[in-house]
């Protein structure tokens, strides 16, 4: 039992243990971190590769949706509106407002 | 013990050191010594080879609620090929194929006959379903590849306008209507550039700061799908009724300049823009022709006098039908006389005799000024490719003469684009401030992100005191004089205007006698106006007057929007 080779260190070169401690962390974390960040960027590649695709897919689908839409709302008529019950409002009523809308009936009398 | 300790302590920190110099030394001869040598192989690794089917930017219509529906877009899908020299049985093929997909037999027998290529296309764009039933019906020979082309789902909608993509060399490019104009923006060279999240958020906080229109992204349109759909049912109707060599017409917000829908007879469709036989008609009229727009530009030069302080709309004159400048004789549509009238007459009636008289009394050099400054002889900057200016110059050069600026006066001997001619009438509309018109408004990154694109201020022309007198003797025009007053809207203002003018022989010699070029355009509702509508034909048949072909249609797409954007009464 030699548990005096410590003080005896400190005393020699202080602050040397400690920064090899510190060395050796920080090498720890820097390799830890190298390797996450390694491994996070190839799994980012691979989600935004299969995004793209996917995204890709979807908007090759949507855009035969759409073109089904366009054709669809060219047979949107009154012909259709008829046929759902609906008629034409010949004697249509407005609310009248107070202020801009109220002084504006007679701008055009000129 | 304690030396050696100490000892292994120190070999091990110079150890450290020794690594750290050379790790410095590396990093000093990769970035400083070789640095740019491993750039340009950095960069080279981000460049994706140029291929006919590179990625491209969508564009996008936007409908009245701010929602976006797909103009044009890349899809993905597949085709068939054939191995001629694996083809069994050529005829037994084409019947199991053409009971899948439709087959051009021709192309297909062709193709089959050459025994010794070992790859022909045979047919195109199938869907994922399509494709599957052609490998499951394992015909020998036949195969399925992958496939990717630009797809407009609106068919014909807005034709002219999103243009279309075709090859260039060995390369797809925007060939025509914003496709082309926004090239820049709508190809992706650098797909997959930005795999690496650290650069991908960099590169989006660049997209934040950098000017939206030298991005990579999608265009987000003004374009309103139902607005564009309307008009172009509204412009068939008029082919339809008189027959017109062309015919079109544009829908714009007067005070953005935003365009809600630009139409033309005839149009095409952009998937299968290769079937087209006349290549002429790939050419927008709106922004690449000019025409003698006759009468609409009438308000113009009431609103030039007024704003001039030479007339007012209670000015009178003494109409006698014809009047004669440097010896010609310049007369009324109907050479009829109308003895004292105001000025509100003269657009009511559209008496050229009338705005020739305005012309007179504001000076020949302050009306080609006023002509100047709305824009009539430049172009409007609209983001439509081969936009030109319009043709003023005879009221410039030297030695113009009084029958230059009598005639101009009513839209003739100068020549304006439709789109310069509705923005000069939009000052009118917008307080005296003319608006720059545009089709896109926005530019969507890959990222997500949405910018505006900026737009140039308007250009103030005429005081709002003279766009308001204006926009008073037009509606009246709507509402008492076009037509004897039936298309007059109870509870909506609407300020509008004919015209009719005869067409140029070309190379000079006068005008023909038996074509002409209608015209109309109104705003509505008239003091707080939400469009601006500019319709014209070309040689329609059957009638002589825009009044008789485009005043109806203009009417029934009025009445459209009205209802459509729910634009309250305004009287």
């Amino acid at each position: 039992m030699q548990p005096l080779n410590f003080s005896i260190r400190v005393h020699a070169f202080r602050g040397e243990e400690h920064a090899l401690h510190f060395l050796g962390i920080a090498l720890g974390v820097c390799i830890f971190a190298y390797v996450g960040f390694v491994s996070f960027s190839i799994m980012n590649v691979i989600a935004y590769r299969e995004a793209v695709a996917e995204s890709e897919s979807l908007r090759s689908e949507l855009g035969l949706l759409e073109q089904e839409y366009f054709e669809l709302s060219k047979g949107i008529g009154e012909d259709r509106a008829v046929s759902l019950g609906l008629v034409p409002v010949d004697d249509r009523s407005f609310v009248r407002m107070p202020g801009a809308l109220g002084a504006a009936e007679s701008r055009n009398d000129l | 013990m304690r030396g050696r300790l100490v000892l292994r302590v120190r070999l091990l920190s110079i150890g450290m050191v020794f690594v750290a110099i050379v790790l410095v030394g590396r990093l000093y001869q990769l970035q400083i010594i070789k640095g740019d040598e491993y750039a340009r192989k950095a960069e080279g690794q981000y460049m994706e080879a140029v291929t006919d089917d590179a990625p491209r930017g969508e564009i996008f219509f936007k409908k009245k609620d701010g929602e976006r529906v797909a103009a044009a877009l890349m899809q993905k899908g597949w085709r068939v090929a054939m191995d001629p020299r694996a083809l069994e049985n050529p005829d037994d093929a084409l019947l199991r194929l053409s009971a899948i997909v439709p087959v051009d037999e021709t192309r297909f027998r062709a193709s089959a006959a050459k025994k010794e290529d070992p790859y022909e296309d045979t047919v195109f764009r199938l869907n994922n379903e399509q494709a599957l039933a052609v490998r499951k019906a394992d015909i020998p020979g036949i195969f399925t590849v992958r496939d990717e082309w630009r797809f407009y789902p609106g068919e014909t909608l807005a034709a002219h306008t999103i243009g279309f993509v075709s090859y260039r060399g060995a390369r797809k490019e925007g060939a025509y209507g914003l496709e082309r104009y926004w090239e820049d923006v709508l190809r992706h060279e650098g797909s997959g550039l930005y795999v690496n999240p650290f650069a991908e958020i960099f590169s989006n906080l660049g997209a934040l700061v950098a000017d939206p229109s030298e991005q990579e992204g999608s265009i987000i349109t003004s374009l309103e799908p139902i607005a564009q759909r309307e008009l172009e049912n509204t412009i068939a109707k008029v082919m339809e009724g008189y027959s017109p060599r062309q015919a079109g017409g544009i829908v714009m917000d007067p005070k953005s300049g935003e365009i809600f829908a630009l139409a033309l007879a005839p149009s095409f469709d952009p998937n299968t823009f290769n079937l087209v036989e006349d290549v002429s008609i790939f050419t927008n009229p709106l922004v690449e022709r000019r025409y003698e727009m006759g009468s609409i530009v009438k308000p113009l030069t009431i609103a030039a006098a007024i704003d001039a302080g030479a007339i007012t709309p209670q000015t009178t004159y003494e109409d006698r039908g014809c009047i004669t400048k440097t010896g010609y004789k310049l007369c009324n549509f109907d050479f009829k006389a109308r003895g004292v009238v105001p000025m509100q007459e003269v657009l009511s009636q559209s008496l050229n005799t009338g705005v020739s008289f305005a012309v007179d009394k504001m000076g020949n050099a302050a009306f080609a000024d006023y002509m100047k400054r709305f824009g009539l002889g430049e172009e409007t900057g609209i983001d439509l490719p081969g936009e030109i200016a319009g043709a003023i110059d005879s009221l410039f050069v030297q030695g113009a003469a009084d029958v230059d600026f009598a005639s101009a006066s009513f839209g003739q001997s100068i020549a304006i684009t439709p789109i310069a001619m509705i923005r000069a009438l939009a000052a009118l509309a917008n307080d005296g401030v003319m608006p720059e018109p545009h089709v896109a408004t926005a530019i969507r990154t890959e990222a997500g992100i949405e910018r505006r694109i900026p737009v140039a201020d308007g250009v103030r022309v005429l005081k709002p005191e003279t766009a308001e007198t204006v926009t008073n003797m037009l509606v009246t025009v709507y509402d008492k004089a076009l037509l004897e007053g039936v298309l007059k809207q109870e509870h909506h203002s609407i300020a509008a205007k004919t015209g009719t003018a005869q067409i140029a022989i070309p190379g000079g010699g006068g005008y023909y006698t038996d074509r002409w070029l209608h015209s109309f355009f109104g705003y509505f509702p008239a003091h707080e106006p939400r469009f601006i509508v500019l319709l014209y034909a070309i040689e329609p048949r059957g009638e002589q007057y825009a009044s008789r072909t485009l005043a109806r249609p203009f009417s029934d797409l009025a009445k459209f929007l009205i209802n459509y954007y729910e634009i309250p009464p305004d009287r």
